[in-house]
């Protein structure tokens, strides 16, 4: 059934994380909220509790590597960092994750004509 | 740099404690600032909390879930790194043996040698006699009966007891008898002999067995002599003779002449119920057997003994229970048959491969067997450890190296574990092979063992991979020991040469020990193979090389009377005698080894009772050739003459243990005994003739024999025996041709040479004393290997001090001899102590050992003779070595 995950929400939420700290360095928790909020303009609303776990399921993976360091604000934050196999999993995951929108949106598109 | 900081901090992870608190940390972080945010952008501190709480979800939640996927993530981790670590093991252990390639191939070959030959003998031991019996149903309620006379040996049962028993109420719920007998097939080609058991209609009941084809025997089919000609044939004869004829069932094939109409087929996996024996071809109804019909039919011969009995067990009773009965009706048939049941008693046994009536012999053999493998797998294991310490010690260098780089002493353990493991593991692979082959070898000559590893049923992987663990361990113990002593640090420091001295004492003592246990080894098959030879030459008692035999069923010849067949035989017996090469004729009803037997009971006939002091022995019937026939020349008296008939006085011809029994230390000639061999109860018998002691029908049983005129006690089964010299395959043609044209109807006759009927009775005897040599052969050659191992280290050990010697003048003669010496004595006290030890082992199968001393001088003096000779051989190659040593290079090495 190759990588048809298009329901698979954690998946996605994973993929989002990823590309955040792809386009943006080593951030906390709180910067891939923000980052994944204002990149969908306000449209993909999650729980922000649910980014941890996600966060959490990478750094076991080895795809995030992570570092207490200080704030701007001096405060102590946990950052995390794309690392190299992270960075591998992710255009993968991006690949096919292209693939199966586009099978889904011309199966959509068919289905929707046949409505009409 | 900043990787190597976030590998530290992960390191610290481990600890859950600090885990959890940066995890609450980590989220109290993300609210806090959230917090912090909408205060800033006017809103009330209470306010900003519920906000930032309601974007976030429930914290506590957040956090019990991220502990979960951390710590399944730390867990994912070890077992990973810990793989990485068995992966450098493994890669520092194969690069290990790379580098010794010698070393590695002669210790995996010889691990593959001792466990093939383990799993073979496994694989062999447990088709023939630890596998269930295929096809048999609910075993544990079937059980074998035996009928013991007052003498305690075990025999055969006679017809009426076996109907008595049957037709009681016992807890046995059915009993069923059976007869091994050859028969004739009639087929394009004319004949083929074939294996016949006649059965009791509820044979296949009492085992389960369901035939594949058709039906089993109806009780009716069995009621009344020779009414019921209907057959069950072997999957295998159906297949093979009959051509897998999908309708075979309702066919008729002809068997013995006799037209049989095949009513089923047994199950593929059913080849009989002897597991150790060949299958049978056809089973037929009991009551077909010929001498179940008839004058003189053994259907009410109690003196007879010829049927074997199985019973099946009711449901819920014991095997005690059926002995308590056995007890009873064998009580009352006492009461009603004193003439013939006085002593005789049946028990019951479970039934099992081993037939219960030599199973104690065959487990006890089994159980040597396996001491003896698992001897030879110990020295062997031996053999490598010595290798392996030699090893490590000539890699004295590199251990230190590695320890002076902070390689503790459990790493480097497992490393040599890891090493030892391999090696076994390669050696294990190998000797799977070795057993295929082995097994592929040993089916062609033991019918009963199966072709190649995976048919036989056995658990074989898995017992291979047991055996190569325990055989890592053994190997492993002794090097492990000595690493992990602190002393082996010391004496790397001081590279004098005088730690190999103390690890040469270990070594020396265990390399020692193996010459020993393959002396003991070497006796012990050195007396197998005699015992065997001494079996084959003097024991049987005649001469079955030359010797030919043809079963005639008379009966199915229309002549069942002696009066009817006397001509025939007559014509026979002269046609036969002029053909060329042919020394002697006979017509006997059996010759010793040939796998029938019939049985009666002898007493002294100079007091009046017939029952008071019999003995069972077994019977033939015989006529004046049958002595020069089967090459038994008469100790004293006479044989048979053509007027010992019917008219004239009843004679026998015993041998020599029956009259040593009868009367002991006395003339027996002119004596006469009690004997029911006539069928007319018992009857006076004059002895005419003493014979030196024959062999059984069966080479595992041990019977007295005794040897009537067939003109007195006539059976129309008779067997032609003639003693011809010149090419088998001539003599056999011409015996049938003449017998064709004397009775052109006759049966298919089939001439067996009675040398093959000795081969088919000795296979068993044969191959364990193959077995026996081989293992001996196995110990000499690994002991080889332990007294080259250690005298080849001692000399690379010694390169030092050698090469001084002969700067200080020693010729090379010296030190050849001097390595010599040392070999010697290395062997000496192991040789010495194995002696002692192969006395006591011969001693205790004193009774396998038969006709021959347990402290056979010349097995002792050819085992230590030989083992002698291979220490010094074993040495040679190292001392040679060392005489050649340079002096100048051995004393600036290092």
């Amino acid at each position: 059934m190759g990588g048809v995950r298009a329901g698979n929400l954690y998946g996605t939420l994973e993929m989002l994380i990823l590309k955040a700290l792809e386009l943006r360095g080593p951030m906390h928790g709180v910067g891939v909220a923000d980052h994944i909020a204002a990149g969908s303009k306000g449209l993909f609303k999650i729980e922000e509790g649910s980014l941890y776990p996600a966060l959490h399921r990478l750094q076991a993976k080895g795809y995030v590597a992570w570092e207490w360091m200080k704030t701007e604000e001096g405060k102590r934050a946990k950052y995390y960092e794309l690392s190299k196999s992270g960075k591998k999993a992710l255009k993968k995951e991006l690949g096919s994750w292209v693939k199966n929108t586009r099978a889904m949106l011309a199966l959509l598109e068919l289905s929707a004509e046949d409505v009409r | 740099m900043r990787r190597r900081g976030l590998q530290k901090l992960f390191h610290l992870d481990r600890f859950g404690r600090r885990l959890e608190e940066s995890l609450d940390e980590e989220v109290e972080f993300h609210l806090q600032t959230r917090i912090d945010e909408f205060v800033a952008s006017g809103v009330s501190e209470e306010e900003a909390r519920e906000r930032a709480l309601g974007q976030f979800g429930d914290p506590d939640l957040v956090v019990q879930r991220c502990r979960r996927i951390d710590g399944r993530g730390a867990r994912v981790k070890a077992v990973r790194e810990a793989l990485a670590d068995v992966h450098q093991d493994v890669r520092f252990a194969f690069r290990g043996l790379a580098k010794t390639k010698g070393f590695s191939v002669v210790a995996i070959f010889s691990l593959a040698c001792g466990i093939g030959a383990f799993v073979a003998f496994f694989t062999i031991i447990h088709a023939t006699s630890l596998r269930p019996i295929p096809g048999v149903q609910g075993v544990d309620r079937v059980v074998e009966l035996l009928v013991m006379g007052r003498s305690g040996g075990s025999t055969y049962w006679d017809y009426p007891d076996f109907h008595d028993l049957r037709t009681t109420a016992t807890p046995l719920e059915d009993v069923a008898g059976w007869k091994d007998r050859t028969g004739t097939l009639a087929t394009s080609e004319g004949g083929e002999q074939v294996a016949l058991a006649y059965v009791s209609a509820n044979y296949f009941r009492v085992l389960g067995v369901v035939p594949a084809l058709g039906r089993a025997f109806l009780d009716s089919e069995d009621v009344s002599p020779g009414q019921h000609p209907v057959a069950i044939v072997s999957h295998e004869t159906w297949q093979d003779q009959l051509g897998g004829d999908p309708d075979i069932v309702g066919r008729t094939v002809t068997l013995n002449r006799t037209p049989y109409t095949v009513v089923g087929v047994a199950p593929r996996d059913f080849p009989g119920h002897m597991a150790m024996e060949e299958g049978r071809d056809f089973w037929l109804p009991l009551m077909q057997d010929p001498w179940m019909a008839g004058e003189d039919s053994w259907a009410d011969e109690r003196d007879v003994m010829w049927l074997q009995v199985l019973g099946r067990l009711a449901e819920g009773a014991t095997t005690d229970e059926a002995n308590a009965a056995l007890q009873t009706v064998f009580s009352r048939l006492e009461e009603q048959h004193p003439e013939t049941n006085e002593g005789r008693r049946a028990r019951a046994y479970a039934f099992g491969p081993i037939p219960a009536a030599f199973r104690t012999e065959t487990m006890l053999g089994i159980g040597l067997g396996i001491g003896l493998m698992g001897l030879v797998l110990l020295i062997l294991c031996g053999n490598v450890a010595g290798m392996v310490l030699a090893r490590s010690v000539s890699r004295e260098q590199e251990i230190a190296v590695r320890m002076a780089l902070g390689s503790g002493r459990g790493r480097l353990v497992r490393l040599l574990m890891v090493e030892v493991l391999l090696i076994a593991l390669m050696g294990g692979g190998l000797g799977l092979l070795f057993a295929t082959w082995g097994l592929d070898l040993a089916s062609s000559y033991l019918p009963a063992v199966p072709v190649g590893l995976q048919g036989s049923g056995a658990p074989v992987v898995p017992f291979a991979l047991g055996v190569t663990l325990l055989a890592t361990l053994a190997i492993g113990l002794l090097p492990s020991v000595r690493f992990s002593r602190p002393e082996l640090v010391s004496s790397l420091k001081d590279n004098t040469g005088g730690g190999g001295r103390r690890v040469g004492r270990v070594h020396r003592v265990s390399a020692s020990a193996q010459a020993g246990l393959a002396l003991v080894l070497l006796v012990t098959s050195s007396l197998f193979i005699r015992a065997l030879g001494v079996m084959e030459r003097k024991d049987l008692g005649f001469q079955p090389a030359s010797l030919y035999t043809v079963h005639v069923d008379l009966t199915q010849e229309g002549m069942p009377t002696l009066d009817l067949a006397e001509p025939f035989l007559q014509r026979t017996r002269e046609a036969i005698e002029a053909l060329p090469g042919v020394s002697a004729v006979s017509i006997a009803d059996g010759i010793p080894l040939d796998l029938v037997g019939n049985f009666t009971a002898v007493a002294r006939a100079d007091q009046p009772d017939p029952t008071v002091g019999r003995i069972m022995v077994e019977f033939t019937l015989a006529d004046e050739g049958f002595f020069e026939a089967i090459g038994t020349p008469l100790l004293q008296g006479r044989g048979f003459e053509p007027t010992d008939d019917a008219s004239s006085e009843r004679v026998v011809v015993i041998t020599e243990s029956l009259a040593a029994r009868l009367w002991p230390g006395e003339d027996v000639l002119g004596r006469r005994v009690w004997s029911g061999m006539t069928g007319e109860g018992p009857q006076e018998f004059t002895i005419i003739g003493i014979a030196p002691d024959v062999a059984s029908s069966r080479p595992t049983e041990d019977w007295p024999n005794i040897f009537a005129s067939y003109r007195q006690a006539f059976s129309p089964r008779i067997l032609l025996a003639v003693r011809g010299e010149g090419d088998p395959s001539t003599i056999s043609r011409a015996i049938r041709t003449t017998l064709l044209d004397i009775e052109p109807d006759l049966a298919f006759p089939a001439v067996v040479s009675s040398a093959s009927l000795v081969e088919r009775g000795t296979v068993s005897q044969r191959s364990s004393a193959r077995v026996a040599g081989g293992l001996g052969i196995l110990a000499l050659l690994l002991s080889a290997i332990g007294v080259y191992g250690v005298v080849a280290f001692a000399v690379s050990n010694r390169t030092r001090e050698i090469g001084l010697r002969m700067a200080m003048g020693a010729t090379r003669g010296a030190v050849l001899r001097q390595v010599l010496r040392d070999g010697v004595r290395l062997a000496l006290p192991g040789l010495l102590i194995g002696t002692l030890l192969a006395v006591g082992v011969a001693m205790s199968f004193r009774a396998q050992f038969f006709g021959l001393s347990p402290i056979d001088p010349v097995s002792f003096a050819c085992a230590a003779g030989v083992l002698f000779g291979v220490v010094l051989l074993a040495s040679m190659a190292p001392a040679r070595k060392a005489s050649g040593i340079d002096p100048m290079k051995a004393l600036k090495m290092e």
